[in-house]
């Protein structure tokens, strides 16, 4: 009786695992969206995630405000000069742009459009550590789209995964999933490479180069941009620097990690591009600058 | 009645780790501690259930391929459950051993199972960096979740012994 048992309950066991190893199987493959299931814990577990991240931005908050209570004057007189510079910058920018307009009206070129920015919140992360995603709190109520690029003021941050009614999910350019990769560009030497995510350690990407038999020129501190190549984020944006490279002979490299100059663990917004525009190419962006910002 | 608190354990351990643990560069994985903890206090069998539930849970809410974790939890809370017997509950030193040396060997069976499918991690890279601190984090952690888990046992055992 006894070796029954212990037999049935190593066939339900057994049944399990294949079950599991089947499940798994079937969700390995792209899928248009994701199921009702899925669709439903997620948005169950969102009032919960929203109420402790509220929690945390308050105690936090008020940390950060405690801490720098010293600083604030010095601070508020540093911003009143930078905004009286700015100001001045802002005069002459106004002047060039609307001599831009004007030559462009002039020479029968297409104007330039600016990027239509949705502007969104972090709730929450992933739980699991092995996928490497956020959740922002925009979604269909804002018209996002799948595979949408995601930015800060620094550069890139990803792309949007699944949508929700509220909420939608961002597959961050580190996340070591199949097919996440961007198109971009070696700023000091225009070669063009692929990015994928997941590199030599946590939080780093791979830079390879785009045609698969070809080595690059490739050094530590190099700068990556986005290239016209990318289907989904405009060109010119950083993406990040290199930080190791896996030399083949003096002057070429196979393969190269590099860390993202946005610091992806540390997001508190971000904004999501509802379309591409592609970008003027930075006249500063050459390798080992230390200026890689942009503003979107 | 342990069903239920369970479930809602499992829930907050999972909201930690998405909101209040994201600051942190490796989070803590609040599910393996309760499900090793489970394992040690209840055996072999309702270990590996709890496992099963707990990870598909998570698989559920991570994205991506769903039954990595389920499969690994399942397992761990299995083998966890074959110490039941074996160990004094109140010694808070033999759960944090057994967390830590769970992570090592869970998290990197699942970074096996997520290279099986074609992601783009390196192994050695990966286990340095994110599960060898996983393996601290978890171990510091787990006094405190065992108690928790302990003490649910405890309630729960007196309760029925009172009616």
């Amino acid at each position: 009786m006894f070796q029954l048992f212990a037999n049935r309950r190593f066939l339900l066991i057994a049944l399990i695992f294949l079950v599991i190893t089947w499940v798994m199987f079937i969700s390995s493959h792209p899928r248009a969206s994701e199921g009702k299931t899925e669709y439903f814990f997620n948005t169950a577990m969102l009032p919960l995630e929203s109420i402790f991240n509220y929690f945390s931005d308050v105690v936090g908050g008020s940390w950060r405000t405690v801490t720098k209570l010293s600083h604030l004057t010095q601070e508020n007189e540093r911003l009143h000069k930078e905004i009286d510079n700015l100001q001045i910058h802002q005069i002459f920018l106004n002047s060039l742009k609307a001599e831009n307009d004007r030559l462009r009206i002039a020479l029968n070129f297409q104007t330039n459009q600016s990027n239509e920015l949705v502007s969104a919140e972090i709730i929450a992360a992933n739980p699991s550590n092995w996928n490497q995603t956020i959740i922002i709190n925009r979604g269909q109520d804002f018209h996002l789209k799948k595979n949408m690029a995601v930015i800060t003021s620094q550069g890139v941050v990803g792309r949007i995964g699944e949508v929700r009614a509220k909420t939608a999910e961002v597959i961050l350019i580190t996340d070591p999933r199949e097919g996440n990769f961007v198109g971009g560009v070696v700023a000091r030497t225009r070669n063009l490479v692929i990015i994928t995510g997941g590199g030599r350690y946590r939080g780093e990407c791979t830079v390879q180069p785009a045609v698969d038999s070809y080595f690059m020129d490739l050094k530590p501190h190099d700068l990556i941009v986005t290239s016209e190549t990318s289907e989904i984020f405009p060109r010119g944006l950083p993406v990040g620097r290199v930080v190791y490279v896996n030399q083949i002979s003096a002057r070429m490299v196979s393969k190269a990690s590099l860390k993202p100059v946005v610091h992806l663990g540390n997001l508190q917004m971000v904004y999501v591009l509802r379309s591409k525009r592609d970008l003027p190419v930075n006249a500063d962006d050459s390798g080992g600058s230390s200026d890689a910002r942009i503003n979107p | 009645m342990r069903a239920l608190i369970l479930s809602i354990y499992v829930i907050l351990a999972v909201a930690i780790q998405a909101t209040w643990l994201k600051a942190l560069n490796v989070t803590p994985d609040l599910v393996l501690i309760l499900v090793v903890s489970l394992g040690l206090l209840r055996g072999s069998d309702q270990g590996l259930f709890f496992g099963l539930m707990a990870g598909f849970f998570m698989d559920l809410l991570s994205g991506g391929i769903i039954g990595v974790h389920a499969l690994s939890k399942m397992v761990l809370g299995f083998s966890a459950g074959f110490m039941e017997k074996t160990i004094f509950k109140d010694n808070l030193l033999i759960p944090s051993i057994t967390v830590f040396g769970a992570t090592l060997i869970f998290e990197s069976f699942n970074i096996i199972m997520y290279i099986a499918f074609n992601a783009h991690y390196n192994f050695i890279g990966t286990f340095v960096s994110s599960i060898l601190p996983m393996a601290f984090y978890n171990a510091i952690l787990t006094p405190f979740i065992y108690q928790l888990v302990l003490k649910m046992e405890r309630w729960i055992v007196k309760r029925a012994s009172d009616r």
